[in-house]
């Protein structure tokens, strides 16, 4: 086999117009939001439609190329990363999006980005569910294949608790179905859910329908600062065990907010941060509510709480948490994200912990995340590329590991990846579940018998 | 973060300090028009943009002709509004453009720009008698030296001639003077800036504010953002000075309108506005023309899907339509798109914005009349 003929059968398959193989184009796509890693793929194909998928998985089983679909590239755990010699699967040209109202269904082809899909349904009174930070760059495909979560995750969890089907093509070819545009199914093995958090390795997955929700009609404000960061943690948890359910909860440690003030010249208490949205279809007790989540947060030791209805005066409590990680992005030369889930309960240990370990280290590690569901995501700034692996990845490595004992996973929204297949071993052996690994090996082999799809990843 | 080196070799001498900034996040690709209408494909994204850039700095990619043509994009500055990293970005694209056009790799179809301002002082190439025909439009001919001068920059004077006799006829009534307008006005040299020729630029700027100063100006107003940003910010930022005050006419506009000058207005019409991305993103001019188009009674303003900070580009800038005009003109059919439903009337305050756009809706065929803001004023009545 040359590799001329493979790119032969492609170009004639799809359109030699939707196939790129210009060395500067594949230095291009080489790189991706992880950049620990990356390797330039033989040739990219431009997905317009299934069928394309269909013609590109056919060529690349029968000619055995490694294939890694490919959204925004914006995986931070190397998901996305290509492999040498692989056909890198680019499905931003599909973005079809359609709302079914009546059925409280949005259909949504793998390209489309994840904002793009909400801003679509909120034209019609309705959201999508799931709100990443990364939700203007991330596509669908990516969220489904990543299982993403994000701010909203404590209300309606992830990309997998808010998917009703998805069409999956399978190397080779095959399309095959996996739930649809209803509520309920009851048909046996639920195959819908391996693939999604698959990170591609089991095949392509090339559309979705999804839950909408109602766009709240009334949403307040809650920012409440700590002294200790222990106590913003247990007043996270006190919220939920209180009976609250908020839109969204969201910490920041005083090192985020610090940076913050200095680096866009803002001026917050330089403490902990919690905030919470809450939402009610009712306006009028709102306030009631809003008052209440700050009495809690005062009684578990916040020295200042603030809260508001002005969606001006929200967008400014908001600007720290929202930029939070553009503040490590513009302030280190390099910046990486940890990503851990841990019961509510264990978080002030957590936050205890990252404490330890960005002194052990002698590194920055500022901490955000969406605490109401208990993920966490410990930002690390660096100032030379040489510190991550000498200092910032043993660090991360170390606090993610630590997640395992307190019950916690080592992933909570971004994945395994190339990053972490290490801890993922680690947690599963924690749980004297390494035969797991094999369940996943053997299923891989099920779907994808030649393993071509986006080998290195998730499970070796 | 603001990157000053406008040549890729100062940027190699500097470059952790500026592209390693970038994580690859991908935040600045959905905002780019350029790869809205190139399928997507990265390597036509900012992102795609600044790793290509990026290869050149770090010696794995060599120029090539290719790359010279997917560097360009319309500079309309919001994938810098994304970047999580704040990095300036059309800096960086400058940068690059002045490296290719230093390797002989500017685009063929840049080269007769190039040409246009050195031999015709224009950039569109043709006879300077042509670029002062809109002067037919005025009822006498305007004097040459004076304190007030309004410049109508080659877009302008060339392809939006009514435009430039309307500007001249309200500045001349709003200021209650004698408005002079350049005899043989020179090209204000920002074409030169858009390919990476600062040098070039720097020597053509500093002709023509020589030649507002050789007429006496001491005010000089420009219906063009691409002017005021050319005589004015970046002169000035490269250091170059001048004691003539430039301002593009909404900014005018807006002083008189503060101080009680601007006379009430009525025009009963529904219109929308489109930011020019040189007026708005980049010289960070919101609030005046909406204030003007407010002082109008009678008229509504509905604001387009993606307005200001967020506005979707036109296609017209960056000298982008002249390497890839089919592309630049699906750019400007996108814009129209975010015009509010009902709308009939699209104002902007730029003339590339204008002849943009009006080409785009004779294309897409549409019932929607483009107007500077200059006409929409000329066109309401006097209260």
């Amino acid at each position: 086999m040359g590799v001329e003929e493979v790119i032969s059968k492609l170009k004639e398959a799809v359109g030699s117009e939707n196939v790129i193989t210009d060395p500067e184009e594949l230095y291009v796509y080489s790189f991706t939001a992880y950049a620990v890693v990356r390797e330039e793929p033989l040739a990219i194909v431009k997905a317009k439609s299934t069928e394309d998928v269909v013609k590109v998985l056919k060529i690349a089983n029968d000619y055995v190329i490694p294939v890694v679909p490919r959204g925004s590239g914006t995986s931070v755990i190397g998901a996305s990363t290509p492999v040498k010699g692989s056909i890198v699967l680019d499905l931003r040209p599909m973005r079809k999006i359609r709302v079914d109202v009546a059925n409280g269904v949005v259909e949504a082809e793998a390209g489309a980005y994840v904002d793009e899909v909400d801003r679509e349904c909120r034209k019609y009174g309705f959201m999508f569910p799931v709100d990443p930070a990364s939700a203007e760059a991330a596509t669908i495909g990516g969220a489904l294949a990543m299982d993403g979560g994000g701010m909203r995750g404590a209300r309606y969890g992830t990309m997998r608790h808010v998917t009703l089907g998805i069409e999956v093509v399978l190397p080779g070819g095959q399309v095959i179905t996996l739930g649809g545009p209803v509520y309920k199914q009851a048909t046996g093995y639920d195959l819908m859910h391996i693939f999604i958090g698959s990170e591609g390795t089991l095949g392509v997955i090339t559309r979705g329908w999804f839950k909408i929700v109602p766009a709240p009609k009334s949403v307040g404000r809650v920012v409440a600062y700590f002294d200790n960061v222990e106590d913003a943690a247990k007043g996270v948890y006190e919220i939920r065990r209180r009976g609250f359910t908020p839109l969204i909860i969201e910490f920041m440690d005083d090192i985020v907010v610090k940076l913050a003030n200095k680096v866009k010249g803002l001026n917050f208490p330089e403490k902990n941060m919690v905030i919470v949205d809450i939402d009610s279809p009712k306006p009028e007790i709102l306030n009631s509510m809003l008052n209440e989540v700050a009495e809690v947060l005062k009684a578990s030791g916040a020295v200042l709480v603030q809260f508001t209805t002005d969606p001006d005066e929200m967008a400014k409590l908001y600007t720290v948490r929202k930029q939070a990680y553009p503040i490590f992005a513009a302030t280190f030369p390099f910046s990486f994200m940890g990503d851990l889930s841990v019961p509510l309960s264990a978080l002030p240990a957590v936050v205890k912990k990252v404490r330890e370990v960005s002194a052990k280290y002698g590194i920055t590690i500022g901490l955000i995340g969406h605490a109401g569901d208990g993920n966490l995501h410990p930002l690390v700034g660096l100032e030379s590329r040489d510190e991550w692996w000498s200092k910032a990845r043993p660090a991360l490595v170390e606090i993610e590991g630590y997640s395992i004992e307190l019950g916690g996973t080592i992933s909570g929204e971004h994945g395994i990846g190339i990053e972490r297949k290490d801890l993922l071993i680690k947690e599963l052996r924690a749980r004297r579940s390494e035969a797991v690994l094999e369940y996943m090996r053997q299923i891989k082999k099920i779907f994808d018998p030649k393993g071509i799809m986006n080998p290195g990843k998730l499970v070796d | 973060m603001v990157c000053t080196a406008y040549t890729l070799e100062n940027l190699k001498k500097d470059s952790s300090k500026f592209i390693e900034y970038c994580k690859q996040c991908g935040f600045c690709t959905p905002a780019c028009p350029v790869l809205k209408v190139s399928d997507y494909v990265e390597t036509y994204g900012p992102r795609g943009r600044l790793l290509q850039i990026r290869g050149l700095v770090f010696n794995e990619l060599r120029p090539g002709k290719g790359l010279s043509s997917r560097i360009y994009c319309t500079l309309c500055g919001f994938c810098e509004v994304k970047c999580i990293a704040s990095l300036k970005l059309t800096d960086l694209y400058i940068a690059s453009r002045e490296y290719l056009t230093s390797s002989g790799l500017t685009p063929e179809e840049i080269k007769s720009v190039i040409d246009g301002i050195v031999g015709n002082n224009n950039p569109y190439n043709v006879d300077p008698s042509i670029k002062a025909m809109w002067l037919d439009y005025l009822p006498e001919k305007p004097p040459t030296k004076g304190r007030v001068v309004y410049w109508a920059g080659c877009t302008s004077s060339i392809r939006s001639p009514e435009t430039s006799a309307n500007a001249y006829q309200l500045i001349k009534e709003l200021s209650g003077s004698d408005v002079a307008v350049l005899d043989s006005e020179p090209c204000c040299g920002w074409p030169l800036y858009l390919v990476g020729d600062v040098d070039g630029y720097k020597v053509q700027v500093s002709r023509a504010l020589k030649a507002l100063e050789g007429c006496g100006a001491g005010v000089v107003i420009t219906t063009c953002p691409a002017c005021t940003r050319s005589l004015r910010d970046k002169a000035r930022e490269l250091g170059i000075t001048s004691n003539v005050k430039v301002y593009h006419i909404v900014e005018w506009l807006y002083e008189l309108m503060k101080e009680g000058k601007l006379p009430k207005l009525q025009l009963e019409e529904t219109i929308t506005y489109h930011d020019p991305c040189e007026l708005g993103r980049h010289m960070k001019i919101f609030k005046e023309p909406r204030e003007i188009i407010k002082n109008i009674q009678g008229l509504k303003l509905v604001e387009m899907r993606g307005n200001q900070l967020e506005s979707n580009c036109c296609g017209g800038g960056g000298l982008y339509q002249v390497v890839h005009m089919d592309r630049a003109l699906k750019i400007a059919s996108l814009r129209l798109k975010d015009i509010p439903q009902g709308v009939k009337v699209l104002v902007s305050a730029c003339p590339s914005c204008k002849m943009t756009l009006e080409t785009a809706v004779r294309n897409e065929g549409l019932d929607v009349e483009v107007l500077d803001i200059v006409d929409l004023l000329m066109r309401a009545k006097k209260v």
